[in-house]
């Protein structure tokens, strides 16, 4: 009775503890496990390292097999990619990479990995904050979340391994007043500070994170502190009258407007934000065949002074709609407008009046100028990555990707790069991975890889990365986010999550683990 | 003129007395004056549970409050009292629970709504649910009753109504009933994700007042060869739509009219009774906005029954009822009709034993042109072990197609799914009526049950949602009735509900199912003199979206009714909602109930 007592207890132990996932502890040194990977493929093995996986030039040798061995030698390129393909008839489990930096041999035993196994693995148990996760924003060990019915900002801590504790640590109230109509689009958190726009009001939030409050809250101004105003030339007209500039009564016509619509804010450092205002008066309804009435695109360079906001420089895009900021460096950033939505029904979404521009910031960051506009017709972008001097652009739930030069003065058929296979893939995002791989989001909670040099699918990422887990995938968890910790996957590196996918729409954010096929 | 007169005056005049009648129907004594006849009793068995209305169910502002006396069944409230209100059976939506009114159906086709705070629960005498539906039931008089009521509350809240009912003849009778109320429903709350003491975490709902007004008329005849009834039922609501604390614009409101018409005939023939009975209702649901943002929704459905009872046929059957159904539902704006025809068939066997054992079952297959057959298949046996027991194992099949706006729909924020299938529902109950003592009683209702073809929403495009159907969930729990009347001044309800719920595609429980649900209710005093309820609601932590990631947070309250007979017929009652004024509680996520609120009323009966 009483070993019984202690078994139960045992088993009841055993039952409460969190089924958390353990994380490979790569060994330290030259070589960046976290970059290589040793899989099966349809001739035999394959060994990839990429960018930065090695010092340059290093000498690599590879060996599979117990019996029959097979092994070879070659040497990393001059940013530490190396690419070993073994044939073999026999099916093996593991291999040895042995690497030679400065007369060290560093030699280390891999898994060989079955891909498909592999890559079904990566995506973990969702966390949740019981909250709605309308936007993330990572803050060193915290992430600001964005609940935007709740009208809240809650801070988690975020711990060594990319884990998000469920339990905020402190929350701010967005809408102390209760005014309807705020619509908070996302937030961006950098230091102390956090921007949260208001899409509904016009304004723009400063929350103070440390006082956990409201700092400041206006619309856009302009350098002299009065409310900024342009000119829509032609004037615009929407089926229901609206006052836009604060001073006429309402009309059907727009001409001269205020900032409204805030869409995009990034952080470029602690005092230091852009604010995109896409200037929406009247959202496309097909079934009243109603079309998008936008003004102009307006990008705002603001500045953190004594917890207010305050306004450097603002430029008028030549497209509509901005949403998306991309950052190249410090002074160099490149806009994406979406354009005004005609028709949010079809698959994919068409626009009217997209773009891409870039954006040069002055060295001291206290002006804007614009260069390099490329027009995006009959492509309407959802959400770009810039790869070195490259755009990848998806088109917005659709299945192609656009690939341009920087220094492109035009948008043609050549850049377009429909996917191969037709499948039903509904890009929606971009994003950096490392090297030249893109993580290309689907609506269908899918990841797709590509690679600039290789295409869709490049070694190992070589089926798309489903974040449904075990749910049924008609669920589709569409991720709106997607986040790697690392700003540098060889030089940053710690064991954990490498990235988050953000699924708002089902209030849940999936971890990755990207050492389920890379390492040893 | 004297107060009897006034009440008179101010609302419905009583016709004029008649003696008994004599109908071979049931009785519940509900009240000293007022005899209810019912009708149409539903067989003995004891997976309906019934709650029959008593003076406190129609003493605060909301009449919806009275469906807490309903074990399983959830009210969710968005906007406070008087507000649209959804319920929930076991954890299914309204769509997915039919509510009528003496056969009038409530829900709309276009959605499948039907407002809790808009099912005449004013005038009712008894609600009936079962895995069907939600059955109410309207009081029929042998004497002539006659009831005023007037009340005010806290945000300008008012209640003022009048019922009448008596008999026509020896074998008629008649009610009319009428209330009108209203609230500025600017309650206060908070949100509960920031400090609770902090003065500025208090906050008033803008938008939210909500006015109603609810009408019915029902004729009843039922004579030894022959009945009829015919039942007007109207009811409107406008109201301000608050929504969250990020609503589209602070001026959106709605207007909803409901308006039924349920007419009916039988005649008795040497062996059979036949039958027919046609009811009627039109829903029109429309929004206005500033800046002008308008829509509208005009729905109706058409239910014709024609059919036939046996009285000679069979001699072990008490009862057997054969009809034919058309079912005519019809969406305005969006252009659709559909039509269904089919059958039903109901039987009850009375079967010669010690236990007495009841064999019942109804059948019911309707046929669309578009989505195939419906059926509604119910079958059980109900046993009396002991005289105080009664025990009822049951098995029903009912299924449901899409609504109108599931299928059709298309707007910018909701996209139909032309190829969505029938939902369907198995159900395994087993259900206990125990009498403990003469001043005891319990129900306990266990339950099975498996959906396929579950209908669940899905985002589409990054803003949008569309329906789909998602495979099966599963559901189990338990629901129990306890009521305990020791003393006349004393009195304790208790109904408790336990469920597990599970949808296969989303791994997570059906949203907006609380696991654990309750309500109790103690009474100190007589009702007929002077008595104190105390009514705690409470409900665990509810899942709130499909996917299991949204938490709406358990909530406990306490209401308290005083009430008084301060002058033979005339009784005062104070009700206070949320005693503790506990401002962070939910229904929902992010939708605030009310913090206190603060109700008075006097009732004026039988003039």
């Amino acid at each position: 009775m009483k070993k019984s007592i202690i078994a139960l207890t045992a088993l009841l132990l055993l039952a409460s503890c969190k089924d958390e996932p353990k994380f490979k502890i790569l060994p330290t040194g030259p070589i960046k496990h976290q970059l290589i990977v040793m899989a099966k493929t349809s001739r035999g093995v394959r060994a990839r390292g990429f960018r930065g996986a090695t010092p340059p030039n290093t000498p690599v040798f590879v060996e599979v097999g117990s019996h029959n061995n097979k092994n070879e030698n070659t040497i990393s390129d001059a940013e530490g990619r190396f690419d070993v393909e073994l044939t073999l008839q026999e099916s093996a489990s593991v291999g040895d990479l042995t690497f030679s930096v400065d007369s060290k041999h560093y030699s280390e035993t891999y898994q060989i990995k079955n891909l498909p196994e592999a890559i079904a693995n990566v995506a973990k148990k969702p966390f949740s904050t019981d909250n709605e996760l309308s936007y993330v924003a990572l803050n060193g060990s915290s992430a600001a979340i964005l609940s935007s019915n709740a009208m809240l900002i809650s801070l988690h801590n975020v711990d060594e391994t990319g884990r998000l504790k469920k339990k905020a640590s402190s929350t701010i109230g967005l809408n102390p007043n209760a005014t309807a109509n705020l619509f908070p689009r996302m937030v961006a958190s950098k230091g102390n500070h956090a921007l949260v726009p208001f899409s509904g009001s016009g304004e723009l939030a400063l929350l103070n994170l440390s006082q956990g409050s409201i700092a400041d809250k206006s619309r856009l101004k302009d350098k002299t502190g009065n409310l900024y105003l342009f000119e829509n030339n032609p004037a615009l007209t929407v089926k229901i009258p609206l006052s836009v500039d604060g001073t006429s009564e309402s009309s059907t016509s727009i001409s001269k407007s205020f900032a409204h619509s805030p869409e995009q804010i990034i952080a470029l450092d602690d005092t230091t934000y852009l604010a995109s205002f896409a200037n929406y008066y009247q959202f496309a309804d097909h079934t009243k065949n109603d079309l998008a009435v936008v003004g102009k695109g307006i990008v705002a360079l603001l500045r953190i002074e004594n917890n207010k906001i305050r306004s450097e420089a603002i430029v008028e895009l030549p497209f509509k709609n901005p949403r998306y900021f991309m950052v190249k460096n410090e002074t160099e950033i490149w806009v994406s407008c979406a354009g005004a939505y005609r028709d949010t029904n079809t698959n994919p979404i068409t626009s009217d009046d997209a773009g891409l521009v870039k954006l040069t910031l002055s060295a001291d960051k206290t002006s804007l100028s614009l260069s390099n506009p490329i027009a995006l017709v009959d492509f309407s972008p959802g959400q770009p990555a810039l790869v070195g001097s490259k755009l990848v652009v998806p088109l917005a739930y659709g299945n192609k990707i656009a690939v341009l030069e920087e220094n492109a003065t035009a948008f043609t058929d050549n850049d377009i790069k429909p996917h191969p296979f037709h499948r039903p893939f509904s890009f929606t995002l971009a994003s950096l991975w490392h090297d030249d791989l893109v993580f290309l989001a689907s609506s269908d909670g899918s990841l797709v890889v590509y690679s600039l040099n290789e295409g869709y699918f490049p070694f190992p990422f070589i089926e798309p990365l489903m974040l449904n887990g075990d749910q049924d995938k008609r669920l589709m968890p569409s991720p709106e986010q997607l986040i790697f910790r690392f700003k540098d996957y060889a030089k940053d590196y710690q064991p954990g999550f490498g990235a988050w996918a953000v699924i708002g729409g089902q209030e849940k954010i999936v971890p990755l683990d990207l050492l389920e096929i890379f390492g040893p | 003129m004297s107060l009897k007169n006034s009440w008179l005056a101010l609302f419905i005049l009583a016709p004029q007395a008649f003696s008994d009648t004599e109908k071979p129907t049931t009785e519940l004594e509900l009240q000293e004056n007022q005899t209810v006849v019912e009708g149409e009793i539903e067989p003995p068995h004891a997976s309906s549970f019934s709650y029959t209305t008593d003076q406190s169910s129609h003493q605060k502002l909301s009449d919806s409050a009275m469906l807490f006396h309903i074990p399983g069944l959830t009210l969710t409230e968005r906007n406070g009292p008087l507000g649209r209100s959804e319920l929930r059976y076991r954890g299914l939506s309204d769509g997915r629970l039919r509510v009528d009114l003496e056969g009038l159906n409530l829900n709309n086709p276009v959605n499948g709504f039907s407002d809790a705070n808009a099912m005449f629960l004013f005038a009712a005498s008894r609600m009936q649910t079962n895995a069907e539906g939600l059955h109410i039931s309207l009081p029929h008089f042998t004497a002539p009753y006659a009831k005023g009521v007037f009340g005010i509350g806290t945000q300008s809240s008012l209640k003022a109504g009048a019922s009448a009912g008596a008999p026509l003849d020896d074998y008629s009778s008649m009610l009319v009933a009428l209330q009108v109320s209203s609230t500025e429903g600017n309650f206060a709350y908070s949100s509960p994700h920031l400090d609770k003491k902090d003065p500025n975490n208090n906050y008033y709902r803008d938008n939210n007042d909500q006015h109603r007004l609810q009408a019915l008329v029902n004729y009843q005849r039922k004579s030894p060869t022959g009945s009829g009834h015919a039942l007007v039922a109207l009811n409107t609501h406008e109201g301000g739509i608050a929504g969250f604390q990020s609503s589209p614009t602070p001026h959106l409101r709605s207007h909803s009219v409901y308006s039924g018409l349920s007419v009916g005939a039988a005649k008795k023939l040497d062996r059979a009774e036949f039958y027919t009975n046609v009811a009627n209702s039109l829903f029109n649901y429309s929004t206005t906005d500033i800046p002008t943002n308008d829509e509208q929704f005009m729905s109706t459905t058409h239910e014709i029954k024609l059919g036939i009872r046996p009285l000679k046929w069979f001699k072990s059957m008490a009862e057997f009822d054969l009809a034919q159904q058309i079912v005519i539902e019809r969406a305005y704006e969006i252009d659709q009709t559909r039509i269904g025809a089919g059958f039903f068939m109901k039987r009850v066997s009375r079967l010669n034993g010690r236990m007495k054992p009841t064999v019942f079952s109804n059948f019911s297959m309707i046929g669309y042109q578009t989505y195939g057959l419906v059926f509604k298949k119910d079958l059980g046996i109900t046993i009396e072990p002991s005289d105080r027991m009664s025990v009822t194992t049951r098995i029903v099949r009912a299924q449901r197609l899409p609504t109108f706006m599931e299928l059709h729909a298309n707007n910018r924020f909701f996209v139909g799914n032309p190829d969505l299938q029938k939902e369907s529902v198995w159900d395994i109950e087993l259900s206990t009526n125990y009498r403990i003592s003469p001043l005891a009683q319990i129900h306990v209702s266990g339950f099975l049950g498996w959906l396929s073809d579950v209908i669940v929403y899905v985002p589409l495009l990054g803003t949008k949602q569309q329906p789909i159907n998602a495979h099966t969930a599963r559901r189990y729990g338990i629901d129990v009735n306890f009521s305990y009347e020791p003393r006349e001044w004393l009195m304790f309800e208790s109904n408790n509900s336990i469920l597990y719920t599970r949808v296969k595609a989303s791994k997570a429980p059906l949203p907006q199912a609380p696991p654990f649900l309750g309500f109790s209710k103690l009474r100190f005093g007589t009702e007929d003199f002077l008595s104190m309820s105390l009514l705690g609601r409470y409900r665990g932590p509810t899942s709130a979206n499909l996917n299991g990631t949204l938490k709406t947070k358990a909530y406990a309250l306490v209401d308290a009714i005083f009430s008084a007979c301060v002058y033979k017929r005339l009784t005062t009652s104070l009700s206070i909602s949320n005693v503790f004024n506990h401002k962070t509680a939910r229904d929902i996520y992010e939708m605030p109930l009310p913090g206190t609120i603060f109700f008075g009323q006097v009732e004026l009966e039988n003039m």
